[in-house]
């Protein structure tokens, strides 16, 4: 846990030098051929065929392809307000739960960073909950939030509290879905930035005291800007991992109440599995993978800028 | 599933099982329980029977009860029995093995789903003369049940009962509002200003007038919306779903009066099932509104209570929303073969003649010569709302409709919203058409 593993432009991989013998280019071919052969046959041939099935009626109960149908799911796509409320939902859940997953990590890293004793308590303490099945969180929460005789509920009726409707109430119950992800996977970023501070030279901070600089100067003047790549990258993965949120509410609210948490995968998935209109959510999973592709290649914009400044 | 797993059997599975997870892109989970697990067991051998359904709880324990009496008669067969999750993971799953081509030998099916099924030709029909060598004829169905169970003339799903939305009533409360009769029944309720004065002599007591749960339950709001809307005469749905014809008036009249009762503090809708199932039990609510099957949880709690038909409130026509559990023998990929058909017939007709036992958990047996029976009309509160079965008002067909289904989905999430007084009936109004439009006019995958 020592060392961090975050990308870097130190490292640059030598090109192979002209005239270089065939038969070593074919090993290493075989090298990465269990991977390339994986990642053809469940990437891009998916891909593919979603690509395919989205300009055709493909039915999940009906064989083969189905009929061609152009560029009429995507039409149909377009003007379906349940389609939009929940890409809607991804969006406010990406919006609500990333600045929260990356500023309260970051403020436990170095909170805990700057511990002398007892450090691997507060690591196991804030990382174990990520290392918990999806299934197993999805029933912790159910069970706390349930009306009447969860243990929220319990501690709200002892402050005096009138419990509100967790995950009944069709304003509030997106928001519950967010603070149990928060709960969930705060460890990972947390882990990630407590790298990146250790990345950090000790020879600043030890200069910095001597000048006289306080705790929070060096906060603000050693670690904050040596750590700017690492926030950029947890907050690039936690937007896509925020834009692909699905089995918490799949497995919490199934989407309700009245849809209010069904959010852009839970409506593929119910278009797809469950109406079984396969092509149709193959022509909605497009629209999103585009959307979250978008945002990666902002990201890799980004960190050029951030490189190219540094 | 009964061998013990060791380190290295475990191994070798886990191994196995994440082979199969990444070949199959992470949908392969039932692949691996019948495919990895169990052919040391002999899936594979003519004398295993799969049997799929999605019945827990008291269902459940009722039917696991009526498996034994099979197993116990039929020791040279394996009966492997699994459940799955209710409503619409179980209809997924059932489909995509079906298509898959490793369907269960027999598995049960809401009679509302078979419009899901029957079409794209997931389901084979029975014969009815070799029903009849097995011993069932139509006449010894529920009539009603049975033939909806045809389609184009062939009979693709056997009946085991009929499940409507009933009135539990709670006798110790109702006694204390002057409701009961001389016989201890809550005297007939007709009509809504009826209804309205039995509720409110209930919270002149002090108890909770009714509940009905609504929270993540979006089919319970249907079932009371359509219960009372088919008691109105009206209909959603034509051409098997490809049209809206909900009528205006008469589904405004339905939410307007559940309107009331949230206005009124006359129902208690702010709950999800488990804690409607907690209100009534805890003996301080007057009616509840639901299906029949909570009866053993109210039996197991020694709650004074008794159940009736769902009293007709709009019209003399005391109708109510229903469903049956049927048994469907999903297509096999080699096709049929008739020795297996034999046992699966005869397994069919063993689960039948234990209804008594089924309908001690609520439901209303289809097999006529248990629900005709003396030991049926003894038994009680069940036997009470016997009749229902030959006036059940089953979900509009369409592809989207049927218990747990999109329709019920759709639909129940706006009704939920004036069972709580959160949304007026006009807006309810207008968003349920919405959503059923949106879903007549999405292309049907049947």
């Amino acid at each position: 846990m020592s060392t961090a593993t975050l990308p870097s432009t130190a490292v640059r991989i030598r090109r192979p030098r002209p005239g270089r013998p065939r038969a070593g280019r074919s090993v290493g071919l075989g090298f990465v051929a269990p991977f390339l052969i994986f990642y053809a046959l469940f990437l891009l041939l998916p891909l593919v065929l979603a690509i395919v099935m989205s300009l055709f009626n493909t039915s999940l109960v009906l064989p083969g392809l189905g009929h061609w149908v152009g560029l009429h799911n995507y039409g149909e796509l377009f003007g379906d307000s349940y389609f939009w409320s929940s890409m809607w939902h991804t969006v406010l859940f990406t919006l609500v739960s990333t600045p929260v997953l990356v500023i309260v990590p970051l403020c436990f890293a170095i909170a805990v960073y700057r511990r002398r004793h007892g450090q691997w308590f507060y690591r196991l303490a804030f990382f174990m909950p990520y290392i918990l099945p999806s299934a197993v969180v999805a029933l912790l929460w159910t069970w706390m939030y349930e009306p009447g005789y969860g243990i929220i509920d319990g501690v709200f009726g002892f402050l005096g509290l009138g419990a509100p409707g967790w995950l009944s109430s069709t304003s509030l119950a997106l928001y519950s879905i967010v603070i149990v992800t928060v709960w969930w996977t705060i460890g990972f970023n947390f882990i990630l930035f407590l790298a990146g501070l250790q990345e950090i030279p000790q020879e600043l901070y030890e200069a910095a005291a001597m000048d006289g600089a306080s705790g929070w100067t060096q906060i603000r003047r050693i670690t904050m800007p040596m750590l700017g790549r690492t926030i950029t990258l947890v907050t690039v993965l936690q937007v896509i991992a925020s834009m692909k949120i699905f089995d918490q509410v799949y497995l919490i609210t199934s989407g309700g109440p009245d849809f209010s948490t069904r959010v852009a995968l839970e409506y593929i998935y119910d278009t797809g599995f469950t109406s079984g209109r396969v092509g149709y959510a193959s022509a909605a999973s497009l629209v999103l993978f585009v959307v979250i592709v978008v945002i990666g290649f902002l990201w890799l914009a980004l960190v050029r800028r951030q490189e190219q400044g540094v | 599933m009964t061998d013990t797993i060791n380190r290295r059997r475990f191994i070798t599975l886990a191994g196995a099982g994440a082979t199969v997870l990444a070949a199959a892109g992470c949908g392969g989970t039932y692949d691996i329980a019948s495919g990895f697990v169990s052919p040391s067991a002999g899936t594979s051998g003519h004398d295993t029977l799969v049997y799929w359904n999605l019945l827990t709880g008291g269902d459940g324990s009722h039917m696991t009860a009526m498996e034994d009496v099979y197993r116990r008669a039929h020791p040279n067969v394996s009966l492997d029995a699994t459940v799955l999750d209710w409503g619409n993971p179980y209809y997924t799953k059932l489909a995509m093995a079906i298509r898959a081509g490793s369907p269960p030998d027999l598995a049960i099916m809401h009679l509302s789903r078979l419009n899901g099924f029957v079409p794209p030709g997931l389901l084979e029909p029975y014969d009815l003369g070799e029903m009849a060598a097995h011993g069932m004829t139509p006449a010894d169905f529920t009539p009603l049940a049975f033939h909806k169970a045809q389609f184009n003339g062939r009979q693709m799903a056997i009946p085991l009962d009929t499940h409507p939305f009933v009135q539990y009533f709670n006798t110790k409360l109702c006694r204390k509002a002057g409701l009961l009769d001389s016989s201890g029944m809550l005297r007939p309720i007709s009509g809504s200003a009826q209804l309205l004065t039995v509720l409110r002599k209930l919270k002149s007591v002090g108890a909770t007038p009714a509940v009905c749960d609504q929270i993540n339950d979006p089919a319970t709001p249907w079932r009371l919306f359509y219960t009372l809307y088919s008691q109105a005469g009206g209909r959603v749905l034509a051409d098997q779903g490809k049209r809206v014809v909900l009528d205006r008036p008469r589904a405004l009249q339905v939410l307007r009066f559940i309107s009331q009762l949230a206005r009124e503090k006359l129902l208690n809708a702010d709950l999800d099932a488990n804690g409607g199932v907690a209100a009534f039990a805890s003996g301080t609510a007057g009616l509840y509104w639901e299906g029949e099957w909570n009866v053993d949880t109210f039996q197991a709690a020694k709650l004074p209570f008794s159940m009736q038909a769902f009293p007709p409130v709009f019209g003399s026509n005391d109708a109510a929303q229903a469903d049956s559990h049927t048994f469907v023998m999903p297509i096999q990929p080699g096709g049929r073969d008739p020795e297996r058909t034999t046992a699966i017939l005869t397994l069919v007709h063993t689960l039948l003649t234990q209804s008594i036992t089924w309908a001690s958990g609520g439901h209303i047996p289809a097999w006529l010569p248990v629900r005709h029976s003396a030991a049926y009309q003894k038994l009680k509160p069940e036997s009470n709302y016997e009749s229902v079965a030959d006036r059940a008002v089953y979900d509009p067909p369409a592809w989207y409709s049927g218990s747990g289904s999109n329709l019920e989905n759709y639909a129940g999430g706006v009704i939920s919203g004036v069972m709580i007084g959160a949304s007026s009936p006009e807006e309810a109004y207008d968003s349920m058409h919405g959503a059923l439009e949106n879903l007549a006019t999405q292309s049907s995958p049947v």
